[in-house]
């Protein structure tokens, strides 16, 4: 063989591999194990992921719920909680002890999550049989992201009025990228946010889905009438209730349940729509707080939810098995709601009928009238009464205090006695906003903080 | 294969010594090998000299009528790499002009014995040095001659490799090199191990900290045990930039240059009858002593139970296994037998001793063999070597083996003039072999560590006894009564019912090409091919007591107590495969060419390409049938059970998830280095290089790693006229390595698994990490003061001093929690991104000294090296610290903390023993007893930090003695500068975990002992804090400072042209003593650091025989 030829037989390769596209050689995935989430089933795992996305054992904001009225603490449960706690159970203006915020850390990892799988979701094309699961996993990405926007909306922004140029609304955040650099958005777009999120999920999802833990067109409908309720645009919150109860309306009869186990509901019970929990600790640490003296007086004798509620003093009426405060979506809030809505829309025959659809399931067989009202505000004040008897210890009470302060007739002063001492929270404080982390307006140059407190 | 072709070198000695001054020479564009021979026969002198591309390459005219080899030299030594000749039996180096720098010991390499030069070391080895090579040293890429090199090289060659006798590479590097730190510790799990070389202390927090180890041309990716030492011909360690910058991203903790022996072109024509070697060893250990150990005595524990039992800590029986004793103190209790009986039963029991019963069947004296046969041939246009060995070690640990066949073939064919062609197949099977035996370190799954300190593997007829370890008599007796299968545990007989083997094997194929265009000029193309895969087989049988423990626990109990086997009967079988594949090539010009006689520029350019693939699958069978295979594939891995009568409701363990890496590399390079007047040299490197681990945007802003250096070789001045130092050498030089961490990607990425907080059994996925383009290498900016020096004819050596920045290292940092970072509620999120960095600086010394030198082969020579390395690294900037002083109490976990080094020890202050014998700490600015507050509270800066938990300052002395053909030579080692905790008595663990220590019988018992013992009085065994504070405390930390007497070799040689009746030209026989244990140690404590709290190795003893024919 001629030695040019064998030179060139050796050389012939060596060019191949030199011409060998660089970026795809480079772009090749270095380790299976650490999945890069590409496909639709690796959002769905993500979305399927109930520690991150439904706050099961971590949690969504319980600040709201620890500066809430719901109840009191003796001085041996104030001792137990963490310092962070004591200073929301007291209103404190500086509320913080720790750099980490669970309340501000917790919901943006869910939104990270949602952006996750939104990205790569982006980048698929499904075909016809896999249009279901497309639709699915984006349709939860959405959900979650408004829900956890929310969330954060009713800790760290002041709360919403019709017309308000407030700059101080949440950061929104837009991809995944670990250098980006964050500011406020403006309260508007804050909700605006959320809306088009949770509106964006509806035509994705399924009417019912397979687990609690899986947002469902339901879901989508009731975090919608949770909104727009907080914001006081009752008439489009009438509209997303009755959506919601048309595919999602029973309740349970508490004459018939059967307590499950120490926690008389199960995490799964008729009346859930979708599953979600606060992070447990200070009051949302199921009994380790005495629920409101006034208000635990406030059930009638042959009110089942007085036996099913609550024990020595101590809320249990979870609808969770493990103890998880409940801050899901379940068909009585939705009642609530749409009962709300009509008194406030002046149909008060409708406003009593959800009443009584409700109530008839929470006293006991053969004790309950149906309820009646003067004008539309007695119904309004029945309704109301029964809200706050209904869905205590669900994250609720705080939103429902700060839109029901923003109207003089429904103003509340709030007192709390710790120690001796009684710490009070005047309507439309800016208590009721709780600071932004120092440790993200220092990473932020241009993070501004919420208003002195 | 490249020493064959760069290494040569030219023996020619006169068997009639006939010298005479000058000779005549008229050769025109003759190789020099023709010269030499020239020379050689006029005047009987020998000329050695290195050659970078062989016999063919150095060619030069010679037109002279009569002239003195001094004058010869003189005209002609720019011209040629001639380096010393040897005249009269005396080896003259060549000074001040090219100047022999490295120097190491000669030994015939068949492959360059032939028939016209007859080279017999001895001849002038013995009678002046023991011969003189000037090595060039290789990166892997390029020889370099050493006068010329400006870079830190270490090297060691054959014969110090061979000195010593292993299995192992990385052992026989080990105390030879200066900089070059094998550190002995044992693993969390109690086993000894020796770390993998680390050069020049650490250069990365969590990146992969081991050096690269490059076999011959290519990273190799294989495990570095598969390389049989004996292939190994020499090993080049780069130590600095200017050394290893060539190796780019991967050369931030040094190279480790590995070259194997190879078939070498002849410079002869000769027919290819092969030379032949063989060499055989077989070493002896006797068993480990597992008394060393701190235990504390059967009596002592009892009596400490019986106390406990009195006093009500062993409450009613539950679940909770209990020892012999509290077991019969329950049934007097109880009623079922006597006081007395079980009085004498208890006494008896406190004469027993399980550590003697775990020596004698858990242990033996080891036996490793290693056999090794060589054979090679070569022409002036062919050459081969071929090699096969065998190692089979039998482990101390009964029941565990190594086998290991390695085969090489290496070829080199010259095709025509300009071109070469060479390849190389290495092969390599190994087997490692396990039992059931679960060693001194038994660790339950379900909580108690190890035996208690009485338990009885055999009864007096060494018959395998029961022992009780994780479950309660009672609940045995109660899932006994359910029919449960048998669920005793009897060590003895468990044995032989576990077979694990792993098989592994690796082949390597390379193929090399050089084609030569000009003396100056050539290109090279290499490829190799890498593979290789392990498959593990680990068999549980039914019998064994894993598999019965793991069914029964599984087993379901109806409301009729009928039993329901989640995990069907049979064997359980692990299977582990694992399968490796790169590919690897690299086209490289080479240039190089002498401007006038003194000038000379060296310069490669080349491009790298390189694909890894490995996979990881396992595979785990219930019901496993050896006989013929079945097996039940219909498991419920998502339900969860729980065991009879506990609430622990966990899965059917399944294999884990197949597991792939695919690493691509690219990378462009350059180097080049111009020596002037033989004098000064210039260095200069650059690389580039690009992954698939950044993704592509980051590749497309790749910094270019670099380095310079220059050199002075201040004797060929002519203004040096220091007699007694006739050689000395500056090299100064500044450069980047880099570093690979596998912690960050530029992707985001996630991990899933099956099922999460509720019950849903959906995939669940974890994000892990964040996509990060601004993601970039690790850098190591290294720089290297060098100064090489002979001192007289009797010393020579280097000393050098480096300083090391690492930035960019890939560290925690704390992210923005907008970012959605947070994994535990309340701890910070973080990231890992180019966040942290390190500084760290040292000092190198080698001195060789030939304090005799021999007059005749009959005269005592004895030279002695010495190597010391002071390096010390600390953390430069971290931004996650933490500032709770416990997260930084294991010494053997990366926890960085400004200012210190990565592994260091902290601890908490100790005030003493207090009046009754509790211990006191520091908290608050007082004395304290509130430990939970201290242990909890410290803060880091209020820690005692007593210092790094690896040798600071470590090195050898190794002396070595010929005289006839004895050699014999001794190694001392020492590490200084570092500190270990030493473990001592904790309360807690005594019954929860029944792990003791003998200070025990040293601790506090009453007013006044406390002016004696550190120990305190025997506390509440629930109170672990307590515990945790004594045995976190400064009173524990001891210096591990050592002197330790490495080894003894003695050896014979027996050579044919002494011994006519020698059946071949040589054999050796020798007998290597190591581990030969401590000659100092700082602590008072009696620990040699090196086995702290395991079972400590015996010595070790070799004999071996090398046979040449």
């Amino acid at each position: 063989m001629h030695t040019r030829h064998l030179l060139y037989t050796i050389l012939l390769p060596t060019a191949l591999i030199a011409a060998c596209k660089k970026s795809t050689f480079l772009d090749a995935k270095p380790d299976s194990s650490i999945t890069i989430p590409t496909s639709i089933a690796d959002c769905q795992a993500l979305m399927d992921n109930d520690n991150v996305m439904n706050g099961y054992g971590a949690g969504y904001p319980s600040l709201g719920e620890t500066g809430s009225d719901d109840y009191f603490v003796n001085s041996g449960f104030y001792g137990q909680y963490t310092l962070t706690d004591q200073n929301a159970v007291i209103w404190a203006a500086d509320t913080y002890t720790d750099p980490e915020v669970n309340d501000w850390d917790l919901p943006y990892r869910t939104v990270l999550y949602s952006n996750v799988a939104l990205k790569a979701l982006g980048n698929i094309h499904p075909s016809a049989d896999d249009q279901d699961s497309f639709n699915l996993a984006q349709g939860s990405a959405f959900f979650f992201r408004g829900f956890a926007y929310f969330q954060l909306a009713q800790i760290f922004t002041r709360p919403y009025a019709d017309g308000d140029t407030d700059p101080l609304g949440l950061p929104l955040r837009k991809t995944t990228d670990i250098n980006e650099k964050f500011t406020r958005s403006s309260l508007d777009s804050t909700y605006k946010q959320i809306i088009d999120d949770l509106s964006a999920s509806i035509p994705l999802l399924p009417n019912t889905s397979s687990a609690i833990t899986r947002p469902s067109k339901a879901a989508a409908y009731a975090m919608l009438t949770r909104v727009y309720l907080s914001m006081r645009k009752y008439p489009t919150a009438l509209l997303y209730a009755d959506s919601s109860l048309q595919i999602r309306n029973e309740l349970m009869d508490y004459n018939t349940v059967v307590p499950a186990g120490a926690l008389p509901f199960t995490r799964s019970n008729p009346e859930v729509i979708f599953g979600a929990a606060m992070y447990r600790t200070g009051p949302c640490f199921i009994g380790r707080s005495f629920t409101d003296s006034l208000l635990l007086a406030s059930y009638q004798p042959s009110d089942l939810r007085r036996d099913y509620f609550f024990s020595r003093g101590r809320f249990i009426g979870v609808y969770d098995e493990d103890g998880y405060a409940f801050c899901g979506l379940a068909t009585d809030e939705i009642y609530l709601t749409r009962a709300e809505c009509y008194a406030r829309t002046g149909n008060i025959n409708n406003a009593m009928n959800d009443l009584d659809s409700l109530m008839i399931k929470r006293m006991s067989t053969g004790t309950f009238t149906p309820y009646t009202a003067t004008d539309a505000n007695d119904a309004l004040q029945q309704v109301l009464q029964e809200r706050r008897k209904e869905l205590l210890y669900r994250g609720l009470r705080w939103t429902d205090l700060r839109r029901l302060n923003m109207d003089a007739s429904t103003a509340t002063t709030l007192t709390r006695t710790v120690a001796g001492t009684i710490y009070t929270l005047s309507p439309n404080s800016t208590r009721y906003v709780y600071y932004i982390p120092q440790n993200v307006i220092n990473l932020n140059a241009n993070m501004q903080q919420n208003p002195t407190r | 294969m490249r020493v064959a072709v760069l290494l040569f070198l030219l023996f020619l000695v006169s068997l009639h010594v006939h010298a005479q001054e000058t000779f005549k020479c008229h050769v025109k564009d003759a190789p020099l090998v023709k010269v030499s021979e020239i020379i050689r026969q006029q005047t009987g002198c020998t000329l050695l000299y290195y050659s970078q591309d062989g016999p063919t390459d150095v060619r030069i005219t010679v037109n002279e009528k009569k002239i003195t080899i001094d004058d010869f030299l003189k005209k002609y030594l720019g011209l040629l790499p001639i380096t010393d000749y040897i005249r009269d039996g005396k080896l003259f180096v060549i000074k001040r002009k090219i100047t022999v720098s490295y120097v190491a010991s000669l030994t015939k390499s068949p492959s360059q014995d032939n028939t016209t030069v007859q080279l017999k070391m001895s001849e002038f080895g013995n009678e002046t040095l023991p011969g003189v090579v000037v090595v060039p040293i290789s990166n892997g890429y390029q020889y370099i001659p050493k006068d010329r090199a400006t870079g830190s090289f270490g090297f060691i060659d054959r014969a110090l490799i061979t000195r010593t006798v292993s299995t192992d590479i990385n052992s026989r590097i080990e105390n030879t090199i200066p900089g070059v730190l094998s550190n002995h510790g044992q693993s969390a799990a109690g086993i000894p191990i020796r770390e993998i070389p680390q050069v020049r202390g650490l250069s990365t927090i969590y990146a992969n900290a081991s050096p690269l180890y490059v076999v011959d041309n290519f990273p190799y990716d294989g495990d570095i045990n598969n390389i049989n030492p004996n292939d190994i011909e020499n090993i080049t360690v780069l130590r600095d930039a200017a050394a290893a910058s060539i190796w780019g991203v991967r050369a931030g903790n040094g190279v480790i240059v590995i070259n194997t022996r190879k078939g070498k072109l002849s410079d002869s024509i000769r027919t290819l009858t092969p030379a032949f070697s063989y060499s055989s060893s077989v070493t002896f250990q006797a068993r480990p002593d597992v008394f060393n150990i701190s235990r504390i005595s059967s009596a002592d524990f009892i009596d400490r139970e019986r106390a406990l039992y009195d006093s009500g800590y062993f409450t009613s029986p539950n679940i909770t296994p209990v020892t012999p004793v509290v077991d019969l103190l329950n049934k007097v209790a109880a009623g079922a037998i006597d006081v007395n009986t079980a009085n004498a039963m208890i006494a008896s029991m406190k004469n027993q001793d399980v550590y003697r019963e775990m020596q004698k069947y858990f242990y033996r004296g080891s036996v490793n063999q290693q056999h090794y046969l060589q054979a090679s041939a070569a022409t002036t246009n062919a050459a081969y070597y071929f090699s096969a060995g065998w190692d089979h070690n039998l482990s101390d640990v009964v029941g565990s083996s190594y086998d290991r066949v390695t085969m090489r073939l290496h070829n080199v064919l010259k095709i025509s003039t300009p071109l070469q062609i060479e390849t190389g197949i290495t092969f390599t099977h190994n087997s490692t072999k396990a039992n059931g035996n679960p060693g001194f370190n038994y660790q339950s799954t379900h909580g108690k560590v190890g035996f208690y300190p009485y338990a009885q593997l055999a009864d007096a007829l060494g018959n395998p006894r029961a022992v009780s370890l994780d479950y309660s008599p009672d609940y045995l007796d109660a899932t006994n009564q359910l029919k449960f299968p048998d669920w005793t545990y009897m060590p003895l007989k468990d044995l032989q019912a576990r077979q694990y083997i792993n098989r592994a094997h690796d082949l390597l194929i390379n193929v090399g090409a050089r084609y030569t265009f000009t003396r100056a000029l050539n290109l090279e193309l290499k490829y190799q091919y890498e593979t290789g895969g392990a498959n593990g087989n680990d068999l549980h049988n039914a019998s064994s007591y894993y598999t019965r423990d793991l069914i029964n626990s599984f087993i379901q109990v109806d409301p009729s107590n009928n039993l329901s086997y989640p995990i069907p009967p049979g064997g359980i079988l692990d299977l582990t495969t694992q399968e490796t594949i790169s590919h690897q090539g690299r086209l490289q010009l080479n240039f190089r060419h002498n401007w006038g006689r003194q000038n000379n520029l060296t310069a490669i350019a080349g491009y790298e390409i390189k694909s890894l693939t490995s996979t990881l699958r396992y595979d785990r069978e219930y019901g496993y049938d050896p006989d013929n295979g079945s097996f039940n594939s219909s498991i419920d891995n998502a339900t969860l059970y729980s065991s009879y009568q506990q609430f622990n409701p966990t899965k059917i363990p399944s294999a884990p998830l197949p597991a792939q890496q695919v690493d691509h590399f690219l990378g462009y390079y350059l180097n080049a280095s111009y020596t002037l007047h033989n004098l000064y040299t210039v260095s200069a490197s650059a690389r580039e290089d690009a992954a698939n681990l950044f993704g592509v945007s980051t590749n497309n802003k790749t910094v270019p790693l670099w380095s310079g250096g220059l050199a002075w070789q201040i004797n060929h001045e002519r203004f040096y006229h220091i007699d007694w130092l006739p050689f000395l050498k500056l090299r100064a030089t500044y450069g980047h390595n880099g570093n690979v961490s596998r912690l960050a990607s530029a992707y985001t990425t996630a991990t899933y698994t099956q099922g999460g907080i509720t019950t849903n059994s959906y995939n669940v996925g974890y994000i892990t990490g964040l996509s990060n383009p601004n993601l970039r290498w690790e850098q190591v900016g290294v720089f290297n003061l060098g100064l090489d020096f002979t001192v007289g004819k009797t010393i020579t050596g280097s000393l050098e001093y480096y300083h090391k920045h690492a930035t960019d290292l890939i560290g925690a940092a704390p992210g923005d929690p907008t970012l959605g970072l947070i994994q535990v509620p309340g701890q910070p999120g973080y990231y890992y991104a180019n966040s942290a960095s390190m500084n760290g600086s040292g000092i190198d010394l080698q001195l060789e000294a030939r304090i005799l030198e021999g007059q005749s082969s009959s005269n005592f020579k004895w030279t002695a090296n010495f190597i010391f390395s002071k390096t010390v690294s600390k953390v430069q900037k971290y931004l996650l610290n933490t500032t709770t002083g416990y997260s930084y109490l294991d010494q053997n976990a990366i926890n960085p903390h400004t200012g210190q080094p990565i592994y260091a020890i902290n601890s908490f202050k100790w005030m003493g023993l207090d009046n009754v014998g509790d211990p006191i700490g520091y908290y608050n600015g007082k004395p304290s007893k509130e430990w939970t507050s201290i242990y909890n509270n410290t803060l880091i800066d209020s820690m005692v930090h007593n210092g790094s938990s690896q040798p600071t300052i470590f090195g050898a002395l190794r002396n070595t003695f010929e005289w006839r053909h004895f050699t014999a030579s001794f190694n001392i080692s020492y590490k200084l500068g570092y500190y270990f905790r030493r473990p001592s008595i904790s309360y807690s663990d005594l019954f929860n975990h029944w792990t003791g220590n003998a200070d025990y019988a040293l601790r506090w018992q009453q007013p006044g002992d406390e002016a004696r013992t550190i120990v305190p009085a025997a506390g509440d065994p629930t109170n672990s804090i307590r515990d945790r504070f004594y045995l976190n405390s400064s009173a524990l930390v001891e210096k591990a400072d050592h002197i330790r007497l490495e080894d003894i070799v003695i050896s014979y040689d027996l050579e044919k042209k002494d011994h006519s009746w020698l059946p071949f030209e040589k054999i050796r026989f020798y007998n290597y003593l190591s581990n030969l244990g401590l000659l100092w140690k700082a602590n008072k404590s009696g620990i040699d650091p090196y086995y702290i709290n395991i079972p400590k190795e015996a010595r070790r003893i070799s004999l071996g025989v090398n046979i040449n024919f």
